[in-house]
């Protein structure tokens, strides 16, 4: 999370997901692939429900791409009643060769994860002007608790370019649901709405796991994309996608919708509401550059693991085109 | 201050001479006739050692019960009931959050403030120290809002660490952003500021004035008898033991000037300052245990040594300096002189929770009125770690705490969130401090949530 060398680094990138879906994991996937060629950073990963498995597993898949590291800021994890997902006590539970477990997990309490906003709002305390992008899939939770701990508000203001909302799920609880509005509304910088719709179009190929994945061995979201589902299947792929668009968006790889401002339904769904003067946007599907994501999203999703180049961790120090900051600002 | 000739005695009672204003502890006859005591109020210490702790000689295994204490805390063993250890409190002020290298002095700046302090030489900003917010509201009808105790070099300017004033490292408590409150580092000036008239005399002046005086305690002999008649035989007793305590004190300092005068005059020590750790500790301590007896504060920071300190210490056969140790960088014949230095530390201060635990308070005692932490800015001093800071509470804050125990909170959990858990206990209720997410639990032995 720290960085000593010059220059700016590459856009940090904070993911904040409920990891009850596969698109979590290979969003993962997608990241460190983006990281190992420089083009971004993970700094910062959390669980936005209370599934310890999940955050383990989260922290398996860490590990397992920047092998090596050390330092760095813990996974965050939601506290309370668990709601495991099966998937990751089946995975932790399988074994391979000697009957070892073939994911072990260095986080084996509670404790050692985090209050999700905490992690982030941390996270982001240790950003450069501008140089920090907020994923939050499923869940707005984390966000809305991160945008409400003290002085977060400027801080995100600060370092945030944007928050990246990607299929997002709303509680039924309508108190929940008032503070998801708050916080659209009081989010002092851009957000942008991948949806289900952008899920729905770009569903990451079934087949990509038996042939880009196969010499990567023991890769634990190939595993947990064998577990969410019955193979072959293409699973929707928001917050991978999410993910591409936050460390690629000068690509132009979606279209964006004009202007707005979010809005949350009586029926509980998030809208756009038309507003020139709105800060908010929503991904749209480029037909004409489908095929370009989808081809990206398995090529990054399926990069080996890199050890870490600084003492903080993989990528701490690596310097990023000077002029990459601007030009995204100019986007916006 | 109220006079003597009262018939009941007030809290604030002071034996009264020449020069000298003497507190007095609490005693019977200022309980109104029929009453019980009145609570006794809570007392704050937060005592700061430098460069980190070897922490696996320091942290419980497991959550709970104390068992067998780690070999840096076993001078705490016959005070283990006593005592409340937490675990993975952290302050992300003191990290380099882009700021480079200076971990020991933004970790020092940090601690009691929560903010990441400006990484300046003349430039100095921080925050309000949570000590001076309490001091603000609890302190401003005691004596003394709060006392700031040192031990080690009182620089307030300069480079300390990396680009980071000297101001950072050698204060702990903060009145505001860009003042400082240095601690008193010399037993003698803090002798007079307790019990003399607030004037601070240079050494010739002292020396002069010894060719005369006997003890401070000579100057108030009138308002003592005058008092004395109107106690009963418990009171007496309390009053003789405590005014023989100031009198064992006066001798200390006494004896360490006497030393200075005869030492080589080029040695590194102020006038009156022991050159003995352990003496100098014991002085200091002595001092906070009068003032806390005699409600004259009920806050008090205490910089053990300085944030960064090479301090050598002789006294247990280790010349090397402090901090250039804590770099060790795993060889084991450095691990463990750092260990013994820790343990050194917490040797002393297990003396002075003794000391606490000794002096009646009400009906109670001083450390059970209290809650004194003792700990550090960083974690492990060789890698310059913010997280898991080695946090000790001795005294259960007049029996709010469930003492006994290890408590071990989420990682990342803000120390600021302690420091607002302690607030309410001294009454000064806040929202938010520093980086504060919210309040620690689990301090009364309930459920800890983190």
């Amino acid at each position: 999370m720290q960085f000593g060398g010059g220059g700016i680094p590459p856009v940090g990138i904070l993911f904040d997901g409920g990891f009850d879906r596969i698109g979590d994991l290979l969003a993962l996937a997608v990241l460190f692939g983006l990281e190992s060629k420089g083009q971004s950073r993970v700094v910062a990963i959390s669980v936005n429900r209370p599934d310890f498995a999940a955050a383990q597993f989260c922290d398996i898949t860490k590990h397992y791409y920047t092998p090596g590291a050390f330092g760095g800021l813990p996974i965050g994890s939601v506290d309370g009643k668990q709601q495991p997902d099966p998937v990751y006590a089946k995975l932790l539970a399988e074994t391979g060769d000697n009957a070892a477990p073939l994911f072990k997990p260095n986080v084996t309490r509670v404790l050692d994860t985090a209050d999700p906003a905490t992690v982030l709002r941390n996270a982001l305390t240790a950003s450069q002007p501008s140089n920090s992008i907020v994923i939050a899939s499923g869940s707005v939770a984390s966000v809305s608790r991160l945008l409400s701990l003290i002085g977060s508000k400027p801080l995100i203001e600060g370092v945030v370019r944007h928050l990246i909302l990607a299929a997002p799920k709303l509680p039924s609880d309508p108190a929940a649901r008032a503070a998801a509005q708050r916080m659209f509304d009081e989010w002092p910088t851009p957000i942008y709405l991948c949806g289900d719709d952008i899920g729905e179009a770009i569903r990451f190929p079934g087949a990509s796991i038996d042939k880009d994945f196969a010499a990567l061995k023991n890769n634990p979201v190939a595993a947990a994309y064998r577990s969410f589902g019955d193979m072959p299947y293409d699973a929707p792929a928001s917050p991978a996608a999410a993910a591409l668009f936050a460390a690629h968006e000068k690509e132009n790889l979606f279209k964006l919708s004009e202007p707005g401002k979010l809005r949350i339904s009586a029926s509980g769904a998030i809208e756009l509401e038309p507003a020139s003067d709105g800060k908010h946007r929503r991904l749209l599907v480029d037909t004409a550059q489908k095929d370009t994501v989808l081809k990206e999203l398995t090529e990054y999703a399926s990069l080996p693991p890199h050890p870490p180049s600084g003492r903080r961790g993989a990528n701490a120090n690596a310097k990023a085109d000077p002029k990459e900051p601007q030009q995204i600002k100019k986007q916006q | 201050m109220t006079p003597i000739e009262r018939k009941a005695l007030g809290r604030r009672t002071f034996l009264q001479g020449l020069g000298a204003a003497v507190a007095l502890p609490f005693l019977d006859a200022m309980a109104p006739a029929l009453s019980a005591a009145p609570k006794a109020p809570v007392r704050m210490a937060m005592a700061y050692v430098p460069n980190g702790i070897i922490m696996n000689q320091w942290n419980p295994t497991t959550e709970g019960p104390l068992g067998t204490l780690g070999r840096v805390l076993q001078p705490m063993e016959p005070l283990k009931d006593d005592l409340l250890l937490l675990g993975n409190l952290t302050h992300n002020g003191g990290r380099a959050l882009l700021d480079g290298a200076g971990d020991h002095g933004r970790c020092c700046g940090t601690y009691l403030t929560g903010v990441h302090v400006k990484k300046s030489l003349s430039d100095i900003h921080a925050g309000i120290s949570f000590d001076q917010i309490i001091a603000n509201q609890v302190g401003k009808n005691m004596r003394f809002p709060s006392l700031e105790i040192g031990m080690e070099d009182g620089r307030q300017a300069g480079d300390c660490d990396s680009g980071y004033s000297c101001a950072y490292t050698n204060n702990l408590a903060w009145k505001s952003d860009t003042v400082p409150l240095p601690p008193t580092l010399n037993p003698r000036d803090l002798f007079e500021r307790l019990f003399g008239d607030g004037v601070i005399l240079s050494p010739d002046a002292r020396k002069r004035q010894a060719l005369y005086r006997r003890s401070i305690l000579d100057f108030v002999n009138d308002s003592t008898h005058s008092l004395e008649s109107r106690l009963g035989p418990s009171d007496r007793r309390k009053l003789d033991e405590y005014l023989s305590a100031i009198r064992e004190i006066e001798r200390q300092i006494e004896a360490a000037e006497a030393t200075n005068a005869q030492i080589d005059p080029h040695m590194d020590k102020p006038y009156g300052i022991p050159a003995d750790f352990a003496e100098h500790f014991k002085l200091m301590t002595d001092m906070i245990t009068i003032a806390f007896q005699a409600d004259m504060t009920r806050i008090v920071t205490f910089l053990v040594t300085r944030e960064g300190s090479s301090r050598a210490y002789r006294e247990i056969d280790i010349p090397d300096g402090h901090h250039p140790l804590t770099h060790h960088r795993n060889q084991p014949d450095m691990i463990e002189k750092v260990t013994q230095i820790n343990t050194y530390h917490v040797t002393q201060f297990a003396k002075w929770a003794t000391k606490l635990k000794n002096t009646p308070d009400g009906d109670s005692n001083l450390l059970d009125s209290s809650m004194v932490v003792y700990g550090a800015g960083l974690s492990d001093g060789n890698r310059h770690l913010h997280e898991d800071l080695p946090t000790m509470i001795a005294g259960s804050a007049g029996g709010a705490f469930k003492t006994g125990r290890y408590i071990e909170y989420r990682r990342e959990t803000p120390m600021c969130n302690l420091f607002l858990t302690m607030m309410d206990r001294m009454g000064v209720h806040i929202e938010d401090f520093g980086d504060s997410t919210g309040r620690v639990s689990g301090l009364d032995g309930g459920l800890n949530l983190g």
